[in-house]
């Protein structure tokens, strides 16, 4: 230190007065990087820079990195390995590429065709869902005719069993209700009974 | 915002590939300089590794980070190197090496004031105020860690004649307050029992 700095006197005053013991974290107001960078590079407002001095009188860590971003600033830069350049570049490159290299390597006619499968994709999945729906719904109607016709057959013969609790229909065969009073046999013949005058 | 700027915030790849041209040998040098002698390990790996880890924050959530920054404010050097720093200060605490040793850590603890117990030294307290931040802070450099003048102005980045003037003041406004006030002062109104 360089003692012509200051007197003896003036530093035991500073010692009774001194406000905050360090490292007290009433003083430990927020500084995010870009305020940090303001001040490092002298264009912080007034307010701003009052904020951070009166951090740094609190905080020894605070106060050694705004002494080491000067110190960085006054040295040489060094090149990056070819290696941490190639996969920091690759990062933008990854997310960029998948479609572009698919259709590179695809080439041109095959790309336009994908291009224009890309672009019709929606229309074609939603009228596939349309004519399954359409199908769906005429199997569905076609089936509970099915069932409703052969659902009929089964409760007529039902009713008939009911009726003749023997087996025996009460209702007359067809050829009777067509030719009340003849015998079966010749219901198909009227004229053989002698119906002929 | 600069044209390039915002094209490489745009994800245009191009752009992104001449932001890392630019800029990498400074996030590499930035990171070194903070991991150098804080780790036993393979520096160059872990080095390599946290540059990277510098890209992946810019990139991150559509560029979040580097949106953030803003040229008006500061320059873009500047602002890189705090974040690779950052980064750098965080690779260290994941690998949970030693970054320094046992020593400088127990100097790192506050000491006790040295005038304990002496009831001639009791810390008189402030009027809060009386001194600026900027006053208190340089007179903190100049007693308290023993910086000379040269150091204090580059390290706030102001005139080595700013940091006496500042201290002028400060020391003025202490003499000041502390000067013992005469009894008409303490009792502005002069009141006397007959």
């Amino acid at each position: 230190m360089n003692m012509r700095d200051f007197q003896p006197e003036d530093q035991q005053l500073w010692r009774r007065v001194s406000p905050t013991a360090p490292g007290s974290p009433q003083a430990y107001v927020p500084i995010d990087a870009s305020d940090l960078a303001a001040y490092v590079d002298g264009k912080a407002g007034t307010d701003l820079a009052e904020r951070i001095e009166q951090r740094l009188r609190h905080d020894p860590q605070l106060l050694d990195e705004v002494t080491a971003l000067r110190q960085v600033a006054l040295e040489p830069v060094v090149q990056a390995p070819a290696e941490s350049i190639r996969r920091a570049v690759a990062l933008v490159k990854a997310q960029a590429a998948p479609a572009d290299d698919v259709m590179g390597r695809l080439g041109s006619e095959l790309g336009t065709a994908l291009r224009w499968w890309l672009g019709v994709r929606w229309t074609a999945a939603a009228t596939l869902v349309i004519v399954a729906c359409l199908g769906g719904y005429a199997f569905g109607q076609s089936t509970m005719a099915e069932l409703r016709q052969s659902e009929g057959r089964s409760i007529g013969s039902e009713l008939l069993d009911l009726d003749n609790g023997s087996g025996d229909s009460l209702l007359p065969d067809n050829g009777d209700l067509a030719t009340p009073g003849t015998t079966p046999g010749n219901a198909g013949n009227p004229g053989a009974e002698g119906g002929q005058p | 915002m600069d044209q390039d700027l915002r094209e490489c915030l745009a994800g245009e790849p191009r752009a992104w590939e001449a932001f890392v041209h630019r800029w990498a040998g400074l996030i590499h040098t930035a990171v070194h300089r903070v991991l150098a002698g804080r780790t036993r390990g393979d520096v160059v790996e872990l080095g390599q590794d946290t540059v990277q880890d510098v890209f992946v924050r810019l990139v991150k959530n559509d560029f979040a980070l580097l949106r953030s920054f803003d040229p008006q404010r500061a320059s873009m050097s500047t602002w890189l190197t705090i974040v690779s720093r950052s980064t750098a200060y965080d690779a260290l605490r994941k690998c949970s090496l030693p970054t320094e040793p046992l020593s400088t850590v127990h100097q790192a603890v506050p000491a006790p004031p040295s005038d304990l117990g002496d009831p001639s030294a009791t810390s008189i307290e402030l009027p809060p105020g009386l001194l600026s931040p900027r006053q208190t802070l340089v007179l903190h450099l100049l007693f308290d860690k023993q910086w000379d003048v040269p150091q204090i102005a580059r390290t706030l980045n102001i005139a080595e004649q700013t940091v006496r003037s500042t201290q002028h003041k400060a020391l003025q406004k202490l003499r000041l307050h502390m000067k013992p006030k005469r009894p008409e002062e303490s009792d502005p109104d002069g009141d006397v029992s007959p």
